[in-house]
């Protein structure tokens, strides 16, 4: 018989062409988009239900609590749970109902959070709702089949913005973060808290804890098969600070007291300028332990916790005063006269000088030979004889213009540079703080580099007394004061003294040894401390006023360094004692504070406090709006 | 009767093997589908399995001893009966999820469609070797639809739109297979699809009554145009599929490992979508298997149809061959997402005596005239 052949042919053809296009469409759902469809089958099957440990506490050396944890809710959707007979939206307008928020929010909190988690977790759609709201929500549970009510700890502050910048905040994790954590192997997921700033920061890996969580099995209707793995949270890991609450609370109140009086006689007299913000800390100078460490303005980090509106943030991130930043840390400017130490020290190691050395201030003018323009000090007239030590209780400039200027003739500049390195100034401390600054001391190499000039007598003259390129955070000065006093150990200033697990194991201790040993002579030290008794103990001294009735001797030294513009300066005051058996060193920082006479007395107040002398001392009093730049 | 033994000698042994892989294919996927556990009862439906695939492979060989070239003569006794078993199904049928597909007699109950796909094959056979000289003109392709549509009718009144367009598809191939010309197959069968778009879409946009489409027939083409739109309720069933799928990737979860199915997510699991969960379970590899072996079983059966000795049993497979080509095509298609869901069978493989038993029969009936192809040499 004949066949059709062309027709047989044409069959043939659509068969082959068939075949291939299903396999064609089979690989393209299992191999190129099966990990995609694989990641929808368990989202299907899996409910994850992640347990979020509670962070570690904070407490401080006396026991105090700062910071612990609230018991909050949070509801999420999970989606294969959701009822055959609901549609998401009809799910969330019921939830509307009983939660009382509106239902573009639920919608929008799902759209947005929709990607970040894991295969079964479910999606975040309300964090920390009142106890009030999840009684309402659980009480409905049988019609709201889909929502999930987790419990999850909330952050509690105690003492609200009282340390705010040692104990930092948390807050919720970046994409970028969450993306570069995830990589590391970390165990984040979306939505996570994570520690932002301060302590927080610095201690997450501690603080964290470990995620448990609940895996369950889930059929089509949303019903609950079989628990197939579990995971107790193991709660994160407490901070014990060797931040002393009674002192730290002192410091605050005291911060905030100076920068209310500052800003008051700022208001009456325009000459005063307004002031910034306000620093202070304390250090055991035979460990680097921080006693106390304080700002002003400050924030609050409970409302990182709950979560910012965008206008509180707004507000809070564009305040000129930027309350979130310590200035002990994270603020490097010109230390003023209060480096005349290290200038002091090059000198005493360097040069023919010592504690009776001479020298003749006799017009309040210093010459460079062949420079036109004098270099002054602070008082417009001569001061006379004096020796090294009166010069430091003095704070004369001419006399350390001098001693920097013999440096740069013998040494091109080098000496000086090198003393202050020794210090530790240039580089950070290495607290336990994220964000620390470095400062700077400047050389030839940098001024070429950064400025493409070279480096003059004059630039050296001026790092003399602490001025020009130099720039210093309270935190070093604070670490250059205690080696002064303990004579030449350099302590890493720590905040944490032990990292303590949920047993009351310890995990981590600090300890407490000299970083570095500083390579200048015993009788340096004594020459250097003389002169800082003389600046509070003797009649003469620029902090005579507030220490001469001061019970115990202190040994101190005023900074304050000039903006070199619009007539600025910041004010500092450090000091240590008791000489001659010292235990503590403290830094006072006034931003745009005028004269260090305004950082004196909270020095003399904190230490008076720390000591317990309060009754036999009747504080000091408080300058007079105007003052000389000492 | 013509009965020689040496006619089996000449049958194309590819054929019988390859349905008897997909068969076993089919038992393992069945029992997956069905579940092991307690209560389950996947041994009744393996059970189930294993005694259609026995009845049909009996009814198979006793369709060896009857030339097909009998049923040339009872073609109206064929064709009455067509009718009379629809009818009669229509009247009395059991109606199951909509459709009125089952027929009881005593115990056992069976789906005359299927049979009536079998039995419209050799009539329309018979009728176009007939007629064959009047095939070629458009004249020609209208009175033959004339036969082809009560039967198709009544299965539409079934609610069994798959089956309905299987009797279609087998009708259009064998009509051009017999001598039909492509032009008028066109112009008849692209018009018709034309007018049904219309109404489709003068029902949307004036709310003009659709005459042949139930609602959830409607349901399922606005979710194969688009399974978004409601994922949660006419969408579900394609998504579902489509995630078994995918899911299974390259080896697949496992026998009895298939979330999607195991978990309830499938619908339809150990029938209409058992191939999501071959796909699902043992991943490409599987599904590449069970193309495979469709494949070469339809190519062996192009290739009976071409040796075939008469225009009669080369019009009967044709017939056979575009019947097994379409469910193979609409069901693994609508379960990968390319072709609107119908629920008709996947061949040798899904549950269900009734496909079972007609599958194996349409064998029967291509090996029958494979082996009856050549003279017998004494």
């Amino acid at each position: 018989m004949e066949k059709p052949e062309s027709k047989i042919k044409l069959a043939k053809i659509v068969v082959i062409v068939v075949f291939l296009l299903l396999g064609a469409r089979a690989a393209q759902l299992q191999i190129i988009q099966g990990g995609d469809y694989f990641r929808l089958a368990e989202n299907n099957r899996l409910s994850v239900r992640p347990i979020n440990a509670p962070r570690g506490r904070i407490y401080s050396a006396d026991e105090e609590v700062l910071v612990a944890n609230k018991l909050a809710y949070d509801v999420y959707f999970q989606p294969n749970e959701l009822s055959p007979k609901l549609t998401r939206e009809e799910l969330f307008t019921k939830l509307a109902d009983v939660s009382g928020n509106d239902k573009e929010t639920l919608e929008n909190n799902y759209l947005n959070n929709q990607g970040l988690s894991r295969p079964g977790e479910g999606v975040i759609l309300l964090r920390s709702i009142s106890s009030e709201k999840m009684i309402k929500i659980a009480e409905r549970k049988d019609q709201l089949q889909g929502i999930d009510i987790r419990e999850s700890p909330l952050r509690d502050y105690v003492h609200g913005d009282l340390g705010s910048h040692i104990i930092g905040h948390i807050g919720e994790i970046s994409e970028e973060e969450l993306r570069d954590f995830v990589a590391q192997g970390l165990d984040y997921t979306g939505g996570d808290t994570i520690g932002i700033a301060g302590l927080e920061r610095q201690y997450e890996e501690y603080l964290k804890g470990q995620r448990g969580f609940e895996e369950v099995e889930v059929n089509h209707l949303g019903h609950k098969e079989e628990l197939l793995e579990s995971q107790e949270p193991v709660p994160g890991y407490d901070l014990k600070l060797s931040v002393d609450w009674g002192l730290q609370q002192k410091t605050e109140e005291r911060l905030e007291e100076k920068h209310y009086y500052l800003k008051e006689i700022a208001e009456e007299d325009e000459d005063v300028p307004e002031p910034g913000g306000v620093a202070a800390a304390m250090m055991d100078i035979n460990s680097g332990d921080i006693l106390a460490m304080g700002n002003y303005p400050r924030f609050d980090p409970n409302k990182f916790a709950t979560g910012f509106t965008n206008a509180d943030y707004d507000e809070l991130r564009n305040d000129p005063l930027q309350p979130m930043l310590n200035r002990n840390t994270m603020f490097a400017v010109s230390p003023g006269s209060v480096f005349k130490t290290v200038t002091g020290m090059a000198a005493l190691e360097n040069l023919e000088v010592d504690g009776d050395t001479s020298f003749f201030d006799a017009t309040g003018e210093f010459h460079i030979p062949g420079w036109s323009e004098p270099f002054r000090n602070w008082m417009d007239y001569g001061e006379g004889e004096l020796d090294f030590t009166r010069a430091i209780g003095r704070s004369n400039n001419i006399v350390f213009y001098e001693l920097s200027y013999e440096l740069y003739e013998e040494y091109q500049g080098s000496k000086l540079v090198e003393t202050a390195r020794e210090f530790g100034l240039g580089e950070i401390t290495g607290i336990d703080l994220p964000n620390e600054r470095a400062g700077l001391v400047p050389d030839g190499q940098w001024k070429r580099d950064n400025l493409g000039e070279g480096w003059y007598p004059g630039d050296s003259v001026n790092l003399g007394i602490g001025q020009g390129f130099l720039s210093t955070t309270p935190m070093q000065i604070l670490q250059l004061t205690s080696a002064i006093a303990n004579r030449g150990q350099i302590y890493q200033p720590t905040l944490v003294q032990q990292i303590v697990d949920s047993d009351g194991e310890v995990v981590r201790e600090n300890n407490s040894e000299a970083i570095k040993s500083l390579p200048f002579s015993q009788e340096s030290f004594e020459i250097i401390e003389e002169g800082l008794l003389e600046v509070t103990m003797t009649d003469y001294g620029t902090a005579s006023a507030a220490f001469s009735d001061f019970p115990l001797d202190i040994a101190g030294k005023t900074g304050t360094a000039q903006l070199g513009y619009g007539n600025l300066s910041h004010a500092w005051f450090t000091a240590y004692g008791p000489v001659p058996d010292p235990e503590i060193a403290i830094v006072v920082f006034i931003e745009r504070g005028d004269s260090s006479q305004h950082a004196i007395p909270i020095a003399a107040d904190l230490l008076a406090h720390y000591f317990e002398v309060d009754d036999e001392y009747d504080g000091p009093e408080e300058p007079p709006p105007e003052l000389e730049d000492l | 009767m013509h009965w020689d033994k040496k006619l089996l000698k000449n049958i194309n042994y590819q054929i019988p093997l390859l349905v008897l892989g997909l068969i076993i294919i089919g038992f393992i996927a069945v029992s997956s589908a069905a579940g092991i556990g307690p209560g389950s009862g996947y041994m009744a439906y393996l059970r189930t399995q294993i005694a259609a695939a026995v009845l049909g492979i009996l009814l198979l060989i006793l369709l060896f001893f009857l030339d097909y070239r009998l049923f040339k003569e009872y073609d109206v006794i064929i064709y009455g009966s067509i009718i009379f078993l629809l009818t009669f199904l229509l009247i009395l049928g059991t109606t199951v999820a909509g459709g009125t597909r089952w027929l009881s007699i005593g115990p056992v109950s069976f789906q005359p469609s299927e049979v009536a796909k079998i039995f419209l094959i050799l009539f329309l056979a018979a009728y176009f070797e007939r007629n064959k000289k009047q095939l070629n003109t458009l004249k020609g392709l209208l009175k033959s639809l004339l036969y082809v549509l009560p039967p198709f009718l009544l299965i539409v009144l079934q609610n069994d739109l798959g089956t309905a367009l299987v009797i279609m598809f087998i009708f259009v191939v064998m009509f051009f297979m017999a001598g039909g010309r492509g032009r008028d197959i066109l112009i008849v069968f692209g018009g018709a699809g034309l007018f049904f778009t219309l109404l489709i879409i003068l029902h949307f946009s004036l709310g003009t009554p659709l005459p042949f489409l139930q609602t959830y027939q409607l349901n399922r083409l606005i979710a194969f145009v688009n399974p978004g739109v409601d994922p949660q309720g006419i969408g579900y069933n394609i998504i579902q599929a489509q995630i078994a799928v995918g899911s299974g990737m390259l080896t697949g979860k496992g026998f009895m490992a298939g979330t999607q199915s195991q978990l309830g997510f499938l619908p339809e699991k150990h029938t209409d979508f058992i191939f999501a969960v071959i796909s699902e379970e043992f991943g490409f590899m599987g599904v590449l298997v069970v193309l495979v072996l469709y494949f070469l079983l339809i190519w062996q059966l192009i290739k009976v149809m071409v040796q075939a000795k008469d225009n009669f049993g080369f019009l009967i497979v044709s017939g056979v061959t575009a019947m097994f080509f379409f469910h193979v095509l609409e069901n693994i298609g609508m379960t990968l997402g390319i072709m609107p869901i119908t629920g008709i069978p996947l061949p040798f493989i899904s549950y269900g005596g009734s496909s079972m038993v007609t599958s194996l029969l349409a064998i029967g009936l291509v090996l029958n005239i494979n082996m009856r192809r050549k003279k017998i040499i004494f």
